[in-house]
């Protein structure tokens, strides 16, 4: 027995050493392996990117959430006045009308900008705070009309409701629909007696409705300056990126968030708003021209909403203008000059391009679909280098969307 | 036509036949090739083993491994397609997940596709041609690996006969199941040979909106040739065996909202009116096996290959760009607003819109896998006390290549047509391994307690390597070393009790394409049993527990990952307790009765507080326990049989599972979609009945899901599933 004890002993001894010192692994990998868990390096560089952050703040990002926030309280006085003015028995309803949706254009050109920014508590919680003030493509004619008959009740609360029902794409409906009969086609699903109430009356009832959307939209336009700006907004904890306590181990990290948000040139402004409407991409009208699927079919706002987009890349790589510190000085300064000339050319290009089309969106890709497609090649030739060049040679990381992207 | 050729094939080998002795394989010709051997080690193994022999696996024809495993203690299991094409299997709590981390062994050899670059087991066995089924845990398991942290299952698959055997097995049932089994085998002089073919299939119990198939078929052909190099002085021969088999299933990932479960549990979507998987698998294996007085050695040369082309439905696309819900997500909330739209469409009582693009994922895949292994055991005698030595090595090298494609797809009048665009490559890359395993153990015998000691070396070196244009630069070379040691005691207290005790380390590798930050799977396990035994009675009772240091779970295609993701949890707890009884009543008159109950207790922990992307843990709170793992499961298996008749019942129950480690819903987008949900509670009886026409014809029958239960087995990959509805099937054995 004491033996056995000995034995035992031993086998359990031999065993805790190896336990001990059992396993190791190592690796190597080539500069494209994309899963790592390790933190994003900083390139061999000068380049201060608290500086570049800096100047993405403070000349980029907030001056447009705070003009958007602007839009928007303008936007409400328009449409307050425009529903004043609804009874009114000479033209200062239609003229009042016509002010209401050029508020609209104003805030939405502003929104569009916004759109390539989307970073921080416009991103938080699955896109919470974006959807409600845009919620495009999330969108739904019949939801709203369902709302513009339920917001008629007394305990109605749009704060409540589904991003579909709210937001500047609500709005785009209820400003520039003219067509006053319910959109909902799926049985038990209309508004009740709606199609048989007045011209007067909806038109009344869907202008108490955009009132009670631009409310909602300045709220939450002030929700997103506030959660941006002051010692304790998402601007500072952007400048403060790579600091102690950061939540950003290092200063490329939350540079790398804003590059993934300028993705949004490839993914919705090349794709969705350009190469889907006009075939490239299967449509409802199969893989030919189909101004229904563009944008802003009520507007007919999809190309202003593409050079606003355009045109946001173009700040957010120059860090605002030339004068400030962005992308530009970055891929410089890592020696990259070729690609940081033919980035803003092609960018300059592309706008050019856009802003030279005549005619409404749905007009071009009817009667001008080569046009919309040279569009579409003039802003690949931008996406191409984004997410080949200028991400590898600033050592930034696609977006997990972009990644298996097969262009 | 290539099918009715192969299976007519099948059924010809043993229409060639005409002898007639049913022989069974030499008891030593069988020990090397199962993993357990005798039942004299079944008995004093210091750790949990189960045997199912070929009498009892006859007694139920049971083609599922699920169904099999039933009756064994420490298995839990998640059902998926409920004929179990692709069972998902775990030990004492491991995630049963494509059986990715248990060893899945055929005569001893790994037969997953690829168990190191990809472990999970897209390709499984034909269980309705096994002859025995063993399950290996505790510190025994470190003779096999890569994974040790929960144990091994081999199919024993039929030996070459010493004299001529031949059977023809013909059954049929209800949704158009047939069977068609036959085997030819003789020996003369020094050669021996066996050959064998098997066709199963169904026409499926779902029925898919619109109609479609929803069944499979499966062909299994195998032939073995052994040649005996036997002297006066050693046992010796070398023998080879040649695999392949194919199936085709009408098989989706695709399930229910819980409503339309309720209203027919059985339907299935028109979106997955296309869904299907192919395969192919071939195999050959080359064997020398010798045996002296103190020792005997079996090497073992190996090569499977497998293919496959699984065309399944994969999500929503939307021209338009946008958040777009998950499968998962629209059969959990399908009224919403952001969802109804592509539920509509899902059901085929809606046409897509330029939003609802329905995304068709072709996961093509080729594998192989292939080595050289040594198993030797030396029985010794030093320092006065008598040894037993088991060493063993392995070369092995397996890979994967992927080449997935996606296809979109509009819902046109509640059927699925191209929407015009290209077929797109979305994954295109190759892991592949090389790993030499080594173990060694050695039982000393001390009067009447058994002494063991082992460990085992895993030295894997894997590639990953992305193969799309212009990711040349997306590779990593990884390499794993590490060292698991096990030891037991085994104490024969009295001729009819014993009791044990071990402890062996656990281990999962991560597949070459995760980051070498992601540490490997490690635990320690430790299990301490009684055993008494006697003639016509066995008791088996062991306790376990698993302390997990770092466990591991790996996000496949089924949770809607493109490539296998590995997450990592810390600190887990496995504990809990198997029983199993067995008694055999013999009446008068050569009646007897066999019963077997099992019950497992398994508690699971989680010992710290944290969030996970994977889509089973999400939010998780120290304390909750792992998704599907029962905490109570119980069989009873009764039988009365006589000379001519045998009437079989198997009841077993299985306590609901949580499908998500996160309790509650949060209300945070990042929430997991099926927080809180479980799965049904799940009561099952099978039974069978045989009656032996003359010597050599046995007619059999059975019903399974004798109840009609209608249960959700699992509301994943996507939505809720059945269980496999009520089956009744008859057939006739005919021995030459």
């Amino acid at each position: 027995m004491k033996r056995m004890f000995v034995l035992s002993t031993v086998a359990l001894s031999l065993s805790g050493l190896l336990t001990g010192c059992g396993e190791s692994t190592s690796s190597d990998s080539g500069a494209q392996y994309g899963n790592s868990s390790d933190p994003a390096q900083p390139v061999d560089n000068n380049f201060n990117e608290s500086l570049l952050l800096a100047s993405l703040v403070d000349n980029v990002l907030l001056p447009t959430y705070n003009q958007f926030a602007n839009d928007a309280t303008a936007l409400q006085t328009t449409v307050n006045n425009y529903c004043d003015t609804l009874s009114a028995p000479d033209t200062s309803a239609s003229d009042a009308l016509s002010q209401a949706q050029d508020s609209w254009r104003g805030a939405m050109t502003t929104w569009q900008l916004a759109e390539v920014m989307q970073i921080g508590p416009l991103a938080e919680n699955g896109y919470a705070l974006r959807n409600k003030i845009y919620s495009w493509p999330n969108v739904s004619a019949c939801a709203i009309d369902q709302d513009v008959v339920l917001a008629e009740a007394d305990d109605y609360d749009l704060t409540t409701r589904t991003p579909s029902r709210r937001g500047l794409d609500a709005l785009e409906y209820t400003l520039f629909n003219t067509n006053l009969n319910h959109q909902c086609t799926v049985a038990g699903t209309a508004p009740e007696g709606w199609n048989n109430r007045t011209d007067q009356d909806r038109r009344e009832a869907r202008c108490a409705y955009s009132q009670r959307l631009t409310a909602d939209l300045v709220t939450n336009a002030q929700t997103l300056v506030s959660a941006f700006e002051g010692e304790q907004g998402y601007g500072q904890v952007l400048k403060n990126a790579g600091l102690p306590d950061s939540q950003f181990a290092v200063s490329l990290d939350a540079v790398n968030e804003i590059s993934d948000a300028v993705f949004y040139i490839t993914e919705v402004t090349k794709d969705a708003k350009i190469a889907t409407p006009v075939g490239i991409i299967a449509n409802d009208c199969g893989t030919s021209p189909c101004p229904q699927n563009a944008e802003s079919t009520y507007a007919d706002h999809s190309l202003q909403n593409i050079i606003a987009n355009l045109t946001a890349l173009r700040s957010v790589y120059l860090g605002g203008d030339d004068e400030n510190v962005g992308f530009n000085d970055f891929l410089n300064d890592v020696g990259d000059t070729e690609t940081a000339t033919r980035l803003l050319q092609d960018i300059d290009n592309a706008i050019a391009f856009a802003q030279s089309l005549n005619g409404p969106y749905s007009t071009l890709l009817t009667e001008q679909p080569d046009q919309v497609e040279q569009l579409h090649s003039e802003v690949k030739e931008v996406t191409d280098t984004v997410k080949t060049d200028f991400i590898q040679s600033l050592a930034l990381e696609l977006p997990a969307t972009s990644a298996g992207d097969n262009d | 036509m290539h099918k009715h050729v192969t299976r007519l094939l099948a059924a010809a080998i043993a229409a060639a036949c005409h002898t007639s002795a049913l022989a069974e394989p030499a008891a030593a010709s069988v020990e090397h090739i199962s993993i357990i051997g005798s039942q004299q080690q079944l008995d004093t193994t210091a750790g949990s083993v189960s045997l199912i022999d070929e009498a009892a696996l006859e007694a139920y024809e049971f083609d599922d491994i699920a169904r099999v495993l039933a009756t064994v203690p420490g298995v839990n299991i998640r059902q998926e397609d409920g004929f179990g094409l692709r069972p998902n299997i775990g030990f004492r709590g491991v995630t049963p997940e494509r059986s990715k981390k248990i060893n899945i062994m055929e005569d001893g050899v790994l037969i997953g596709p690829a168990p190191y670059s990809a472990p999970a087991a897209y390709y499984f066995p034909m269980v309705s041609k096994m002859t025995a089924v063993e399950v290996t845990k505790g510190p025994s398991t470190i003779a096999y690996g890569p994974n040790t942290v929960a144990g091994a299952l081999n199919l024993v698959t039929r030996q070459v006969p010493t004299e001529q055997i031949a059977e023809i097995d013909i059954a049929g049932g209800t949704d158009g199941y047939y069977k068609s089994h036959a085997y030819y085998g003789n020996a003369v002089d020094k050669h021996g040979f066996l050959v064998e073919g098997i066709a199963v299939g169904s026409d499926g119990f779902k029925t898919l909106d619109n109609g479609g198939d929803t069944g499979f078929e499966k062909i299994d052909l195998m032939a073995k040739y052994k040649y005996d190099l036997s002297t006066a002085k050693f046992d010796q021969y070398i023998q080879i065996k040649g695999g392949y088999s194919e199936e085709t299933s009408h098989e989706t990932y695709l399930g229910l909202t819980d409503d339309d479960f309720a209203q027919d549990p059985y339907r299935r979507y028109a979106a997955s009116g296309r869904d299907k998987m192919d395969w192919e698998h071939n195999q050959l294996q080359l064997t020398h096996f010798i045996a002296g007085d103190r020792f005997d050695i079996t090497t073992r040369l190996y090569r499977n290959n497998f293919d496959r082309a699984w065309n399944k439905i994969d999500g929503f696309e939307s021209s338009l760009g946008g958040q777009i819900p998950t499968l998962q997500e629209i059969l959990t909330s399908p009224d919403t607003d952001r969802n109804a739209p592509y539920y509509a469409v899902l059901t085929g009582q809606a046409d897509s819109s330029v939003r609802e693009k329905i995304v068709l994922g072709n996961n093509a895949r080729e594998y192989y896998s292939q080595g050289l292994q040594i198993d030797a055991t030396l029985d010794l005698r030093f320092a006065g006390l008598s040894h037993q030595v088991d060493l063993g090595a392995r070369y092995h090298d397996d890979e994967i290549q992927r080449n997935h494609t996606a296809t979109n797809y509009f819902m046109r009048d509640g059927a699925l047509a191209l929407t015009g665009e290209p077929t797109v490559p979305t994954s295109t890359n190759t892991e592949q391994t090389d790993a030499v395993s080594v173990y060694a153990s050695d039982t000393i015998t001390l009067a009447d307690v058994l002494l063991t000691a082992g460990i085992r070396g895993e030295f894997i070196d894997g590639e990953y390597q992305n193969r799309a244009p212009g990711r040349e630069q997306d590779f990593q070379n990884k390499s794993t070393r590490i060292w698991l040691p096990a030891v037991s005691v085994f104490y024969q207290v009295t001729p009819k009790h014993a009791v044990f005790a071990g402890f062996h380390q656990g281990f999962v590798p991560t597949s070459p394409i995760q980051s070498a930050s992601i540490a490997v799977e490690q635990s320690d396990n430790f299990e301490a049993g009684w055993r008494f035994i006697q003639s016509d009675q066995r008791v088996e009772l062991i306790g376990f527990y698993n302390d997990y240091s770092n466990l591991i779970e790996s996000c496949s295609i089924s949770a809607g990952c493109d490539t296998d993701t590995t997450f990592q949890a810390g600190d887990v707890d496995v504990y809990g307790l198997e029983a199993a009884y067995q008694r055999q009543w013999n009446l008068t008159g050569g009646w007897r009765i066999p019963l077997n109950i099992t019950y497992t207790h398994t508690q699971s922990e989680f010992q710290q507080t944290f969030y996970s992307e994977f889509a089973q843990w999400g939010f998780v709170e120290q304390g909750a326990s792992v998704p599907y793992l029962a905490e109570n499961m119980f069989s009873v298996n009764i039988g009365l049989v006589g000379e001519k008749v045998d009437v079989n019942l198997l009841a077993s129950y299985s306590d609901s599972m949580p499908e998500s480690a996160q309790q509650t819903l949060t209300g945070d987008v990042r929430d997991s979609t099926l927080a809180g949900k479980e799965t049904d509670a799940l009561f099952n009886i099978d039974l069978s009945a045989g009656y032996q026409l003359t010597p050599a014809a046995r007619l059999y029958g059975k019903i399974t899901n004798l109840l009609d239960n209608e249960d959700i087995v699992s509301r994943r990959p996507y939505g809720a599933r059945p269980n496999l509805s009520r089956q009744m099937q008859v057939g006739v054995k005919y021995a030459f």
